[in-house]
């Protein structure tokens, strides 16, 4: 499975949403995913891929990790994901 | 008045009525639910756009909707949608303080408590000697106010609610069914030291205090309510030790929230549902303490203090400070530990696997 894949099946598991409804060009809030939402799916992608991800639990729109968009979330986490190999 | 044309609904709202304005409201539903006088509320763009599916002739919308593009008939645009669904409920709200004005036979009001014109008092109630029950007054079934208790002008008390003796109210003041003001604090005493004195001031060392009985400590004070305070179902104010117990004006309380003696709460304060205030403790004016927020005793939360849901409050809280968790932490400072504790575990086998690499020097990478 890709970086892609996994990255769009963690945020479907916190939207309760089917894979295919998950759109790159989504943002987090089109896919009903709030605040701790957010913070939560961010766990998930540095359990799942055994990463840091650098982001600010309260100001989200404020650090390197981008989030505005699915397509953001998985280019930075396959940058993270390089980096880290 | 229970209908209202597009045009008066407009005034109310303090909105603008397009379209055919002579057109009547009845009643208020979900977009795809309206037809005929049944005004969909459509006040947002995924809302607006459930329109389609039903047969809506009328709607509110938020100013700006291009209406015309919608097939409604007319429609009431408003500057901001949430606040007029308090005007639009309220107009269409029939249940609220139904009937007309009177004592129902089997209402049981004793002589010397005096009942102000208007009240509309239902069976069952049981009004004491030296009640003051103000103008207006609403009181469903099976209420009881308590001997001396005082209660202001155009209150509304659902069914069951009960209100202790010589508790002081405000105006306006609305109780969900089956409130209790005014029942004695929780308040108990051992003869000599107890456990729980030696715990608290230990953290932790009972000092092998011996187990004793408990002994009543009885409550002297009263509780005092301010203007436009409204208590959710089965809220439970309780009465001061020897001052009263203050709630301050506007405040408003969800279902079961529970205040302990001789707390004080200053004004607009909104205590969602299951909070516990234990007693003493005092609030500035407008907290907002999250559902199933828990406050200890005896502590000060300053004005405008916010507490996230299942907060617990351990220690006094500056003005202005946003809360959550066990213990009550700054929020930010909370997310920051959550984040640590999420990260704990890879932390650990990051920790075994340089431990491994010291003790086997030849294994070092």
């Amino acid at each position: 499975m890709s970086v892609k894949d996994k990255v769009i099946l963690i945020i479907a598991e916190q939207g309760l949403l089917d894979v295919a409804d998950v759109s790159l060009s989504a943002t987090l809030e089109d896919l009903g995913i709030d605040s701790l939402g957010v913070v939560e799916s961010i766990f998930a992608i540095e359990e799942e891929f055994d990463i840091e991800v650098p982001f600010n639990a309260n100001a989200p729109e404020e650090s390197e990790f981008d989030i505005s968009s699915v397509a953001t979330i998985i280019s930075a986490v396959e940058t993270l994901v390089a980096e880290q190999t | 008045m229970s209908e209202y044309n597009l045009q008066d609904l407009a005034k109310a709202l303090n909105g603008q009525a397009v379209g055919d304005v002579a057109l009547q409201v009845t009643g208020a539903c979900e977009p795809q639910d309206a037809a005929g006088s049944l005004m969909a509320i459509a006040t947002s763009q995924s809302y607006a756009e459930r329109l389609q599916l039903g047969q809506a002739r009328v709607a509110l919308l938020a100013e700006g909707t291009d209406w015309q593009a919608l097939n409604l008939s007319g429609a009431v645009l408003v500057p901001r949608p949430r606040f007029a669904m308090a005007g639009l409920t309220q107009a269409l709200d029939r249940r609220w303080r139904s009937g007309r004005p009177g004592i129902h036979p089997q209402a049981c009001v004793e002589p010397g408590a005096q009942i102000g014109a208007g009240a509309r008092i239902g069976a069952f109630c049981h009004i004491a000697a030296g009640v003051v029950l103000g103008e207006n007054a609403w009181l469903g079934s099976h209420v009881s106010l308590a001997e001396g208790c005082a209660i202001g002008s155009d209150a509304t008390l659902m069914e069951g609610v009960r209100i202790g003796a010589d508790v002081r109210i405000g105006a306006r003041f609305v109780a969900q069914p089956g409130v209790v003001i005014g029942a004695d604090g929780f308040s108990f005493v051992t003869r000599e030291r107890s456990t729980i004195e030696n715990v608290r001031e230990t953290l932790g060392d009972s000092k092998g205090a011996k187990p004793q009985a408990f002994v009543r400590i009885h409550s002297l004070g009263s509780v005092v309510i301010g203007d436009d305070v409204e208590f959710g179902a089965n809220s439970c104010i309780d009465r001061g030790t020897i001052r009263d117990t203050q709630i301050g004006d506007g405040c408003k309380f969800d279902n079961l929230a529970q205040i302990g003696h001789n707390v004080k709460i200053g004004k607009n304060c909104m205590i969602c549902a299951q909070v516990g205030i234990a007693g003493s403790s005092v609030l500035g004016n407008n907290v907002v303490l999250g559902g199933q927020t828990g406050v200890s005793d005896n502590l000060f939360i300053g004005d405008n203090a916010i507490t996230g849901g299942a907060t617990k409050v351990l220690s006094n809280i500056p003005a202005g400070r946003v809360m959550l968790g066990y213990p009550a932490m700054k929020m930010d400072a909370q997310l920051e530990v959550y984040k640590n504790l999420r990260r704990l575990p890879r932390m650990l086998k990051e920790i075994a696997r340089l431990k491994k690499s010291l003790s086997d020097p030849d294994n070092r990478h």
